[in-house]
């Protein structure tokens, strides 16, 4: 499951950053693409929350560090 | 003791050469001693005010910590967060103010209220949200708010970052060579370049300011550098100090004149309190705004910008340079597409050199309102940079080089000049140089060199303050 939420995230992601080339693996972390920063931040977790149909809290917001994490975040949302 | 003194390298060794005498137990109450000595030398009231603070900000977050009520939770929360906003707020709106004997000019330059109450509200949310997976002691607590290198200026610390490393402290031999070259490349920073250029700023924006656009611009420019110089050599004095004691503390700056765009500016500028802006103020506010996508963005940007104004002080000109920044910020998120295909059309290098200066010049300025005196003087300056006929003076000589030469004697021009290269050579190279000093070997080279600059082309009449320790 949690790869196909890569891939999904991933599609997401590209069409985000308007940006093609991005390869998502679980260590991404922001730095590692450019645009994701503080400002763009929230708007990509919107973003996502609106093509998973879930709602994230704040407080999981804060704690992402890696696309690993987000990924097991909206596994367990998904799972309920 | 300001960090630019023989007293206060003095004062550090002291307390580095006795903390290896120490068992590595004992070194946190030998590191609360030193920093409350390090306070109340300089003004006692200050110690008693940060004794008072530091008790009642750890009591309440024990009631948060030990509450099952969620209501009587909130209470308490926002009771620590609106005392500390209250210190912070009253301390600053009463600013060079005394009463009677206490006085609060004296703790508002020593204890630096504003970076120190920032962290206390960090550790309140941060214990509140259950973001913090340990549980911190009042010895902990109490260092982590006056923990003597950081408390004139920051790094801003945040608690799940600084706590930890003093439960289980660094090997401090292999960080003091780190530690000690790291604080001899922030004299030079502070004594040989900021300290330099400071009296040309203060002869220009505060005693005679010029009517000629390009002095004005050229002065605004060194002002930049000038407070990059200080600020970060500040910033490196006391990372170094800290990696001394064995803790590390949070960079403040990555070389931001470099940077290609004002959010790339914003990554790389006071680190530490972008940080703070961001996770407190900014992701919280967006966060709850976010259905509303870019309006939402700009709503808690501009928000974010104007409570960092205020922060800096009660001044328009702060305000100002606040909302300059964040106009700067709405345009780059608005143009952003526009920006992306114009760099597929030039050359990369053009690209960066264009982007680099374009960023330079509009943090110059912005920095023309968070320096000068009265917002008259800030709309002075900027009509003359603006006004064409007002740009290019007549008479260079007059107009620009005596203005730069606060004065125009040969021998200050003379100065001048040695200043510019000393600059250049750091702009170029302390990038370089940082890389050097972060190896663990003790450079005999790197050591001389600094040292001689230092002797040779320092400044040591003034011992100017350190241009952050005001706010």
């Amino acid at each position: 499951m949690s790869e196909n939420i890569l891939e999904e995230l991933q599609t997401v992601f590209k069409q985000f950053f308007k940006n093609d080339l991005i390869i998502l693996k679980n260590e991404t972390v922001a730095d590692d693409i450019e645009y994701w920063d503080s400002l763009t931040h929230i708007e990509l977790i919107n973003t996502i929350e609106k093509q998973f149909n879930i709602t994230f809290t704040f407080n999981e917001v804060l704690s992402f560090e890696t696309v690993g994490e987000m990924i097991i975040c909206i596994q367990n949302h998904l799972q309920g | 003791m300001p960090f630019n003194t023989i007293e206060y390298i003095a004062f550090l060794l002291l307390i580095v050469g006795t903390s290896f005498l120490l068992k590595k137990n004992q070194i946190n109450y030998l590191l609360i001693l030193s920093s409350s000595l390090f306070i109340g030398l300089y003004n006692i009231e200050a110690l008693l005010f940060l004794f008072l603070s530091v008790c009642v900000t750890y009591l309440l977050n024990r009631k948060i910590e030990n509450c099952n009520k969620d209501k009587l939770k909130k209470l308490y929360y926002r009771s620590g967060i609106f005392i500390n906003i209250f210190f912070l707020i009253s301390l600053k709106f009463i600013e060079k103010k005394s009463f009677g004997t206490f006085n609060t000019e004296s703790i508002l330059v020593f204890i630096g209220i504003s970076f120190y109450s920032l962290q206390n509200i960090a550790f309140l949310t941060d214990s509140y949200f259950k973001r913090l997976k340990f549980k911190t002691t009042f010895l902990e607590f109490s260092l982590y708010a006056v923990f003597f290198p950081k408390i004139l200026a920051g790094p801003i610390e945040f608690p799940k970052e600084f706590i930890p490393q003093i439960q289980s402290l660094n090997d401090r031999k292999q960080l003091l060579i780190e530690g000690s070259q790291r604080i001899l490349l922030g004299l030079v920073k502070k004594i040989v370049i900021a300290d330099r250029l400071a009296e040309l700023v203060h002869y220009n924006f505060d005693l005679e300011t010029s009517g000629f656009g390009v002095t004005n611009l050229v002065v605004a420019a060194i002002f930049t550098f000038q407070l990059y110089f200080d600020f970060s050599g500040y910033t490196d004095i006391a990372i170094g100090s800290s990696k001394m004691l064995g803790i590390d503390l949070k960079e403040n700056f990555q070389f931001p004149l470099g940077s290609k765009s004002i959010t790339d500016f914003w990554r790389k500028w006071h680190i530490s309190l972008t940080s703070w802006l961001t996770n407190y103020i900014f992701y919280p506010l967006s966060f709850r705004m976010r259905k509303w996508n870019k309006i939402g963005v700009i709503i808690a940007i501009i928000i974010t910008f104007l409570i960092s104004g205020i922060w800096h002080g009660f001044a328009l000109t702060f305000l100002m340079y606040a909302l300059l920044h964040s106009l700067y910020l709405i345009i780059e998120i608005i143009t952003q597409n526009q920006r992306e295909k114009f760099k597929q059309l030039i050359p990369n290098t053009i690209h960066t050199i264009i982007s680099t200066l374009i960023t330079f010049n509009l943090v110059s300025l912005s920095l023309i309102f968070f320096r000068s005196e009265s917002l008259n003087k800030a709309i002075f300056i900027l009509k003359s940079i603006f006004d064409y006929k007002q740009f290019f003076p007549p008479n260079w000589e007059r107009d620009f080089f005596a203005k730069l030469a606060t004065g125009g004697e040969l021998d200050i021009l003379f100065n001048f000049f040695v200043t510019s290269i000393l600059l250049l050579f750091m702009l170029f190279l302390e990038k370089k140089i940082r890389t050097i000093i972060q190896k663990n070997n003790f450079n005999w080279f790197y050591f001389t060199i600094c040292i001689l600059v230092i002797l040779m082309f320092g400044v040591f009449k003034s011992r100017d303050q350190f241009i952050y320790s005001q706010f």
